[in-house]
């Protein structure tokens, strides 16, 4: 988006599904010279971010399991914990870069990470935590709560 | 505080100021103020929140959520409310009683489209043969899955029609003797004409004749017993139905007694379309056998590719014998998945795991549970 090069290796950049892909379908004989890829839809900040975690993880073997119970339930890796504590707009952006640029395990690691932010809280808190206003009247308010019984909750 | 500001907003400017001055001026403290002077003029961030993600990545998210925390999200301001009304009243619950309310007729207007679960949470008589339930799911074009919570037969199903669903559940909370089960017929259900996927907990299945209208591809049935001359095959009139779940929990005289045997005498005759065969024993106080016989009725089933069996009693190295009397192209099984109550042995273990997988070609998941301590009559 910015015009900024990011000179990376292929094992570092090959994170992402979508770079492997155009990497291996317009060099199908391997490559032989440096190859430009352009990511119009994330910025060169985010980027950065999402590089770091690639080059960290460039030997970290994710298990392609398509079980999306087994990944569910696996616990946010420790140094992506703390890789994503940055605000929450930069978070969002990292999410939907990784998204983009099919990027599993970081995908989910942001997932759970926002998910973590978001659970035990009260609509109070969760305000507080997203800097969100709230719109409703006390009237509404008293409306949603009778709504949310209706809501299964098993 | 907050209803005062926001009819202060509609004002005019220099209205608007005196009257805030009011407002302040009465209020009791100073952090008082603070507080609600900063919870108006919060400005949210410029930059993307939850909602600016892409729809596919919200779910994701809220997947990782609990009910209650989708609750509280949604209850945060009106474009969380809308972006998670879909999924927050996906599956709803009420009893009859809220059903008949004009409450409820507003709740469901609101959201029919997103409702794809209902479930009634208390046995009533009056709501299962006063009310017909059609009138008041009619509109609600998503709906697929109904679930009753019952205290009697099911005959009062027979008066009521829906074409939207497609699964229905039957369930007594009450655990009740044998004899005391109350009945289910599919004759029961004829009104619900595309109905796919049946679970029932506690009912005496009966029979009448000439039921085909109805083709079942899935039942699940939790501690069901049945009386002659009913047959599980009963069950599937159009030879369709590919998924069949027994779970039986805690004594049961059904389980010990002469149909259950049956059952497996008759080498599940008219069930050949199954596909998929689950049989729980959890927690039954009387040790059963899977026999020879009972494991080559399962695995000989013409279309069977997935057979759970848990809680059954064998010991590894007559599994492993059992096994060894089966050769390739007998079954067309994908993976059988064990959970047997047996001594830990991982000698046979292995042996029966590398025999199924290279000689029967199927995967086996194989687990043991610990016998039973007092294998008797309560």
């Amino acid at each position: 988006m910015n015009g900024e090069r990011f000179p990376v290796e292929p094992k570092v950049a090959e994170k992402s599904v979508l770079i492997k892909n155009m990497i291996r379908d317009l060099n199908p004989d391997g490559l032989q010279e440096d190859f430009e890829i352009p990511t119009p839809n994330v910025r060169a900040n985010v980027m950065n971010k999402v590089l770091e975690w690639c080059t960290h993880h460039k030997d970290t073997a994710f298990s392609e399991d398509d079980d999306d119970d087994a990944r569910r339930a696996s616990p946010v890796d420790e140094w992506d914990k703390n890789f994503l504590k940055v605000d929450q707009e930069m978070l969002y952006e990292i999410i939907t870069a990784a998204n983009y640029l099919n990027i599993r395990p970081l995908l989910d690691s942001g997932c759970k990470v926002v998910a973590e932010m978001i659970r035990n809280k009260s609509p109070v808190e969760l305000r507080r935590v997203f800097n969100i206003v709230n719109d409703f009247t006390p009237e509404e308010e008293l409306a949603l709560k009778k709504e949310n019984e209706w809501a299964e909750d098993r | 505080m907050k209803r005062e500001f926001s009819e202060l907003e509609d004002d005019a400017p220099i209205k608007r100021s005196r009257q805030l001055e009011g407002i302040v001026s009465h209020l009791p403290s100073k952090a008082d103020v603070l507080d609600h002077i900063k919870f108006h003029i919060d400005i949210p961030s410029k930059g993307p929140t939850f909602l600016d993600l892409p729809w596919d990545i919200q779910q994701m998210i809220l997947d990782y959520l609990s009910v209650s925390d989708r609750m509280s999200l949604s209850s945060v301001n009106k474009s969380y409310r809308f972006a998670l009304q879909s999924i927050l009243f996906k599956r709803i619950k009420t009893d009859w009683k809220r059903l008949v309310t004009p409450e409820a007729r507003k709740f469901l207007d609101t959201y029919k489209y997103f409702i794809l679960e209902l479930r009634i949470t208390e046995a009533d008589l009056y709501g299962e043969w006063q009310v017909d339930i059609n009138d008041y799911i009619y509109d609600l074009t998503s709906l697929r899955y109904l679930v009753f919570h019952s205290k009697g037969s099911s005959s009062w199903l027979k008066y009521r029609a829906n074409h939207y669903i497609n699964k229905l559940s039957l369930v007594q909370d009450d655990r009740k003797s044998e004899l005391l089960k109350p009945n289910f017929s599919l004759l029961h259900v004829v009104g619900f004409a595309n109905l796919a996927t049946l679970h029932l907990t506690n009912y005496s299945c009966g029979w009448y004749e000439g039921i085909d209208t109805i083709s079942l591809r899935e039942i699940y049935l939790t501690d069901c017993v049945w009386e002659y001359p009913f047959h599980l095959c009963q069950f599937n009139p159009k030879n369709e139905l590919r998924k069949l779940h027994l779970t039986y929990t805690g004594y049961n005289s059904f389980v010990s007694g002469e149909r259950w045997n049956k059952l497996w005498e008759s080498n599940l005759d008219g069930l050949a379309s199954l596909e998929v065969l689950e049989v729980y024993l959890e927690g039954v106080r009387r040790e059963k056998d899977l026999t020879f016989s009972i494991l080559t009725t399962c695995l000989k089933l013409p279309n069977m590719l997935f057979l759970k069996l848990r809680g059954w009693t064998i010991s590894l190295n007559n599994l492993y014998y059992y096994l060894r009397r089966f050769q390739k192209g007998d079954t067309r099984l994908i993976t059988m998945e064990l959970a047997i109550r047996c001594q830990d042995d991982d000698y046979y273990k292995e042996k029966i795991r590398d025999y199924c997988q290279h000689q029967l070609g199927f995967g086996i998941e194989l687990s043991t549970l610990p016998p039973l301590e007092h294998p008797a009559w309560p």
